[in-house]
């Protein structure tokens, strides 16, 4: 900075008070000694002045300075009405030497020369501008401009406008959203600079989430800094819930693809112990009598049991278990639940049902809703201390009552709100986000599968419900389920099988059809081993086509569900037409789909042989008992093959 | 585990002979409900047959009325099978007696549909003649 500081009368300690005073208010401050010689200048005065040499030359004196002002006066006529209001009512063209004047750093500056008491003088610079910048800005306020103002000043997002071309880059707006949010007041915040308030903001674009607590809230702020020559903008918006929603949604994928994975190993692994087992049986009933095998084989099933305990859970979790939606009476199960649970929980802890009037049944199935809420209870127990207290809290909620942030929030669905709440240890966030993942547990080794809050959430997506968890540390947990509720019970038609009506399976005809070998040879030898006839298609077009050339009755199809071509549901329902007489029974690792015909049974994967036999038998014995058959619509070439 | 060889239903060409239009119509809308989409339609015997001459790679299964004005569906099987013995011929009529079963037999019918018939009726026929015709393909 060029020569400055040379001054031949500093000013005097009593001048100190009102320099200051200058300074504070904005006004730029040139003081001349009774020579008329520059003395002292302020911070301001020199921002004003700027660093143009002609300019500072003109102010080392009164006279040079006043000319300099006469010769760079504004013209009357270029003055806005604004600035001739304000100079006029500070009395500025009466009296005193005083001009609106152009400064390289002040587009519109008041300059005022003084005379002191003493014989100095003074000059006073004051920055218009922003007055100016602001009242032409109102000025042009059309309509649309109100409009918009509006818009802003009502919206959700809060709006701050700054002036990037002043040097203090003043804010000139700020909406009532942006005062909330950023918990400020709105008096006196026009005209600070941008930065004061939102120093984490680096200028010009950038975008930050600020987190705030407020109300011991935490806030996530997202802030939106764009600069624009004329205009910077900082947008600020509540993405609090937006953050939660979006792990939600994070967890509910992670959830999905790790249920997709469980389903999968657990589908093929079933396979695999269904050959097994098959085989086992087989020798079993050859080799059961040695004494040498019977605990071997007896260990194997046991294994093979084991085995298959898993992978319905596994099953369970990924929502593929083969599964009979039906209804259940919901203050019946709950009763009976109750009464189980009591003898679960330590009689210190303070254990309620309370439940909703009768005559409510939920979609679900009576094994499962019993699973969900044991499941639920006994966590809530192994967190409760010696004295705690243990709440389930069952409510119907009709299809209109909101459900916000729930997965179905925008079903008109009846729902049974089910809430298990315990005042025990609660968890941590970390730990609330993983619980329903398999096999995570804060339990200790051996205590608990791990599995068991995995398969609470897979029935409950499986029936269309949803689950939610609460929880502070020390303060216990909530779960709040939402499992769909009907009106009345109707009891799906299964046919149930009725004693003393089970065939001899020797000589009967049967039709096994799986795309895997092994478990088709497997379940052949198995059949033969019976007596009965067993013809093996590797597919649904390959069973077609065998029935086809088959002359005689057959008995029964048993057909895998998923093959590649057509799948065993439509086999079934084509088959239906062609070999009306035939009984079918599906077997899968999945849960029947929507799309299954009227099949006469459903059996799960792995395959319990015991069980197995007895359900053929009964549907083959009811097939010869039962009189009401539909007529045999028998296609033409079965008659073709009669001829 | 051995890959099932896919018989691609919806990708056959089927030619349907019958001089009734609604029973062409009937067995049209059969065939797209089994998405089919490349059908083609001859009025009699004699349509079909110059059909197929221009066009053979058009007809991978003929599915056609037995009684017919201008070479009957019986005619056209005999004639037919001295050029293409493969080719699934799929009979539809109402003839259930003995001797037209024998006839059919003797002419070369592929498979034989008693009228009425249900469309899962025609798409099990349509799948077993397609089968076969796959099955003796890949062991050839």
């Amino acid at each position: 900075m060029p020569r400055i500081e040379r001054l031949p009368v500093v000013p005097t300690p009593q001048d100190l008070t009102w320099i200051q005073m200058m300074g504070d208010i904005g006004a730029g401050l040139l003081l001349y000694d009774s020579a008329g010689q520059l003395i002292y200048r302020n911070e301001l005065a020199m921002r004003f002045l700027g660093p143009d040499t002609d300019v500072q030359n003109a102010a080392q004196s009164t006279g040079q300075f006043m000319k300099y002002m006469y010769d760079c006066a504004v013209p009357a006529s270029d003055i806005p009405d604004i600035l001739h209001k304000y100079m006029a009512s500070r009395g500025a063209y009466e009296g005193d030497f005083h001009e609106l004047i152009r400064l390289p750093g002040a587009l519109f500056a008041s300059a005022k020369i003084k005379a002191l008491a003493d014989g100095r003088t003074t000059a006073i610079l004051y920055d218009l501008t922003s007055l100016f910048t602001q009242q032409q800005k109102r000025d042009d306020l059309s309509w649309q401009h109100y409009a918009l103002l509006q818009a802003v000043e009502h919206g959700q997002t809060g709006v701050m406008l700054y002036d990037p071309r002043l040097n203090d880059q003043p804010i000139i707006f700020v909406n009532s959203a942006f005062c909330q949010l950023m918990g400020l007041t709105r008096d006196g915040i026009t005209g600070v600079n941008w930065r004061r308030v939102m120093p984490e903001m680096a200028g010009m674009h950038t975008y930050r989430v600020l987190n705030k607590v407020r109300d011991g809230k935490s806030l996530a702020l997202g802030c939106q800094q764009s600069e624009l020559e004329d205009l910077g903008i900082i947008f600020v918006a509540d993405i609090s819930s937006l953050n939660e929603k979006e792990e939600q949604v994070r967890q509910m994928q992670k959830l999905e693809q790790l249920g997709q994975l469980a389903g999968g190993v657990a589908h093929d692994f079933n396979n695999i112990l269904g050959i097994l087992r098959g085989y086992t049986h087989i020798l079993k009933r050859h080799l059961g009598e040695d004494e040498r095998f019977t605990n071997a084989l007896g260990s194997m099933l046991k294994a093979c049991e084991r085995g298959t305990s898993l992978t319905d859970k596994l099953l369970a979790f990924s929502r593929r278990r083969v599964n009979d939606p039906q209804s259940v009476k919901f203050n019946r199960v709950m009763k009976m639940l109750e009464g189980m649970l009591r003898v679960l929980i330590p009689p210190s802890i303070e254990f309620e049902v309370g439940l909703p009037e009768e005559n409510y049944a939920v979609a679900c199935s009576e094994d499962h809703l019993m699973q969900i809420i044991m499941n639920l209870v006994v966590n809530a127990r192994d967190a409760s201390n010696e004295h705690g207290k243990i709440r389930v809290d069952c409510r119907y909620m009709s299809g209109m009552e909101t459900r916000e942030g729930w997965k179905l929030a925008d079903t008109q669905q009846n729902y049974m709100r089910i809430q298990v709440a315990d005042k025990g240890s609660g968890m941590p966030p970390e730990v609330m986000k993983r619980i329903f993942e398999p096999f995570f547990s804060t339990k200790g080794v051996g205590k608990g599968s791990g599995l068991g809050l995995a398969v609470v959430y897979g029935l409950i997506q499986q029936y269309d419900g949803d689950i939610q968890v609460e929880s502070q540390p020390g303060q216990g947990t909530t779960f709040t389920i939402y499992m769909p509720a009907i009106e009345h019970v109707e009891k799906k038609q299964v046919d149930e099988p009725q004693a003393g009506q089970e065939a001899d399976l020797k000589r009967k005809v049967i039709m096994v059809v799986d795309d895997e070998p092994d478990m088709r040879h497997g379940l052949r030898l198995y059949f033969e081993d019976l007596g009965m006839t067993v013809i093996e298609a590797e597919g649904g077009d390959d069973a077609l086509t065998m029935q086809d050339d088959y002359d005689g009755t057959i008995d029964l199809l048993l057909t895998d569900v998923r093959m590649p071509g057509i799948d065993g549901a439509r086999l079934a329902e084509l088959w239906r037409e062609v070999r009306p007489e035939s009984r079918i029974l599906l077997m899968s690792g999945y849960p029947k789909t929507e799309s299954s015909p009227d099949i006469d049974a459903f059996l799960a994967k792995p395959i319990d042989y015991d069980g197995m036999t007895k359900l053929i038998r009964q549907m083959i014995g009811r097939a010869e008992n039962d009189p009401g058959l539909p007529p045999m619509m028998r296609s033409w070439s079965e008659k073709e093959r009669k001829a | 585990m051995q890959p099932q060889k896919e018989i691609a239903l919806e990708d056959t060409k089927v030619l349907v002979v019958d001089d009734q239009s609604d029973a062409r119509a009937m067995i049209r809308s059969m065939l797209m409900d089994m998405n089919i989409t490349q059908i083609y339609e001859a009025k009699n015997g004699r349509e079909a047959l110059s059909f197929i001459d221009v066009a053979p790679e058009m007809a991978d299964v003929i599915v056609c009325d037995w009684n017919m004005p201008n070479m009957t569906g019986i005619e056209l099987l005999r004639q037919l099978r001295s050029v293409y013995p493969d080719t699934p011929f799929l009979m539809l009529t109402g003839r259930k007696d003995v001797d037209s079963i024998a006839e059919a037999k003797a002419g070369g019918v592929s498979a034989y549909i008693g009228k009425p018939f249900s469309p899962q009726q025609l798409e099990v026929k349509l799948r077993v003649l397609l089968h076969k015709q796959q099955k003796s393909k890949t062991t050839m």
